[in-house]
């Protein structure tokens, strides 16, 4: 893999994991706002949109870091 | 510098050739920092701002919340803001027009239901309704108010009336009141002439407007005896008598079969030419749990001296547990209003044991009369002058339209025909609520039309020969199409608030919708609702009061 390459995919699984996080917290947020003041998100959307994203991210996160997780476990 | 790269990879792409380097400068936006900055800048910012925009509606900061009735969610079965329209049996499926793709819902039965849930208190609602009515002459929009386990009250607005927006008179408009008044003729110059010498022998027609003219019955004079009806009525009733050179006397039993949740305190309000004249408030009997336990029978005196002469409407303010079981006047001329519930039926028999089942005949200047029962006990045939009204759904009124409903008093004379001015109706089993626009006497001798020539528009009011038409906070719906547009504003107060606090319910209302073959379409329902925007001087006391 050329050096470009490598830069790109690394940036690629910097922001990939960075949205990963960001709708963890949006959904965590909307859980708690929605427990605390009911229809405060339901009203607009099903919270169940926001876990989908969630999963969609967490998916793509886990494709871009197979690698890296699989040279972990190699050294495990 | 990507911008760059950006224009000159255009300018190649536009000559249809990408060579070797040109495809490198691609994989180098792709690849470039730059796209990746702005790209975890939007990851940040897409929730940040989605969450922005919730706090934003939550806390309406502007002051203004915009909700759509969404048809759409109706099918998602998602939470909304507008409940779905209720009944479900009187409005159809989410429907689409084939040429345009609007949805739509038919209107089939009335009335029908939606709640507005607040996300915060506000201080007004404006519903903006978008419909088409072929043919239904009124349809109004009212907001509940009060508690619906005592009385089913609402503030109702109208949305629609046909007879005015198809009238030819001349209109005249008091701008300081919001009073608008149409006449064929112009014998009045303005709504003040008119006010101050109101016609006696011209019928008025009176629409959304509190005009209640006093009443003088000139060859009224007291009569000795007492009038005695010991029918048998559930729930709230109001009732007017005249009174001239006598007392107001009237003497009530009742009794609570706490069959509902609550306390049911008795209120009676006795009120003359819109001014209360005496407010009498009696104590529940002290079960406010549905126990089924019947209260021994209470009675109360009301007496009253001095009273200036006129019409008395006479309000018992009680809920659908408390049963009048007699009432006992000194006024000869009693009617009641509107709404009767005529209770002494096989079903509370077991509550009440001396409940007397015997049929009930009232008298009544309506001529379109509505039925209703809600026991198997009540299912029956009602006789109205000889016709047959049949109840044979719980539940559901069912109506009946005197054959001199649609016919004026001057087309009637014209043919040779007399619409007569009393209806005999006879209940056999009791346990029926009638409603109707119109007074119902006990004994013939008893009626009296406490209105004179002041006719309240409604749906079940007969066609009438009207000499005036007076209406306010009424504006016709704007069309487009075959769609009409329509709004109604409410102030909110507390007694709107239903459900814990947040809850506005509301009535849509089109009666004889059942009478007639179009269903009304509805096409949006859009709320609006509105409070003062929020503003730092506000916090600043909020956090000063801490």
């Amino acid at each position: 893999m050329t050096t470009t390459r490598l830069s790109a995919k690394i940036e690629w699984q910097k922001t990939v994991h960075l949205a990963f996080v960001a709708t963890v917290i949006f959904y965590l947020v909307c859980l708690v706002s929605e427990q605390f003041i009911p229809g405060f998100v339901s009203f607009y959307f099903p919270l169940h949109w926001v876990l989908w994203v969630v999963v969609i991210f967490a998916l793509l996160d886990g494709i871009l870091h197979w690698g890296v997780f699989k040279n972990r476990m190699k050294k495990f | 510098m990507t911008l760059a790269i950006f224009f000159r990879c255009s300018l190649f792409a536009k000559s249809g050739e990408l060579s070797y380097t040109e495809l490198a400068m691609i994989k180098q936006i792709l690849t470039s920092f730059a796209w990746f900055r702005v790209l975890r800048a939007v990851c940040i910012l897409v929730p940040v701002l989605v969450f922005g925009w919730l706090l934003n509606q939550y806390f309406a900061f502007g002051g203004r919340l915009v909700t759509h009735y969404s048809f759409a969610k109706d099918l998602r079965d998602q939470e909304q803001i507008i409940s779905d329209l209720q009944p479900a049996g009187r409005v159809s499926s989410p429907e689409a027009d084939l040429d345009s793709g609007v949805q739509y819902r038919r209107w089939r039965l009335e009335p029908i239901y939606f709640d507005v849930f607040m996300p915060r208190l506000y201080e007004k609602a404006t519903v903006s309704l978008t419909y088409s009515n072929p043919s239904q002459k009124f349809i109004s929009l009212g907001l509940r108010k009060g508690n619906p386990e005592i009385a089913n009250t609402f503030d109702f607005q109208p949305l629609e009336n046909k007879i005015i927006d198809h009238s030819k008179w001349s209109l005249l408009y008091d701008q300081a009141n919001d009073i608008s008044f149409l006449q064929e003729d112009n014998d009045f110059k303005s709504v003040q002439d008119f006010f101050n010498n109101v016609p006696r022998d011209k019928k008025v027609g009176v629409f959304n407007v509190n005009f209640h003219p006093p009443i003088i019955l000139p060859d009224y004079a007291p009569q000795p005896g007492r009038l005695v009806i010991n029918s048998t009525l559930r729930g709230r009733h109001v009732f007017y008598t005249y009174i001239k050179d006598e007392d107001l006397d009237l003497h009530f039993t009742w009794q609570d079969i706490n069959r509902g949740f609550g306390a049911d305190p008795v209120n009676v309000e006795i009120m003359h030419n819109d001014q209360l004249v005496k407010n009498v408030s009696l104590a529940d009997d002290g079960q406010v749990t549905p126990s089924g336990l019947t209260s021994q029978p209470t009675d109360f005196r009301l007496q009253e001296a001095d009273l200036p002469e006129g019409v008395y409407t006479i309000i018992f303010n009680i809920t659908d547990d408390v049963f009048i079981r007699s009432i006992d006047t000194a006024q000869h001329l009693f009617v009641a209003e509107n709404t009767l519930f005529l209770a002494a039926g096989e079903d509370y028999k077991q509550q009440i044991p001396d409940l007397d089942l015997a049929q009930t005949q009232v008298f009544s200047d309506a001529l379109r009369l509505r039925a209703q029962t809600t026991h198997d006990t009540g299912l029956q045939v009602i006789d109205i002058n000889g016709q047959s009204l049949i109840l044979q759904t719980l539940g559901a009124p069912q109506a009946w339209n005197s054959p001199f409903f649609d016919i004026t008093e001057s087309a009637a004379a014209a043919a040779g025909l007399a619409r007569p001015d009393i209806t005999t109706i006879t209940v056999p089993k009791n346990d029926v609520q009638l409603f109707a626009n119109g007074f119902y006497a006990f004994t013939p001798d008893s009626y009296f039309n406490p209105r004179r020539n002041i006719v309240e528009l409604t749906p079940d009011t007969p066609a009438v020969d009207l000499d005036y038409l007076l209406f306010s906070h009424y504006t016709p719906p704007g069309k487009r199409g075959k769609w009409l547009t329509t709004t109604a504003s409410f102030d909110i107060r507390a007694d709107h608030l239903q459900e814990g606090g947040r809850t506005l319910n509301f009535i849509l209302s089109a009666p004889g919708l059942d009478l007639v073959d179009d269903d009304i379409l509805i096409r949006d329902v859009t709320v609006t609702l509105e409070k003062k925007p929020f503003s730092f001087s506000k916090l600043k006391d909020f956090f000063a009061r801490l």
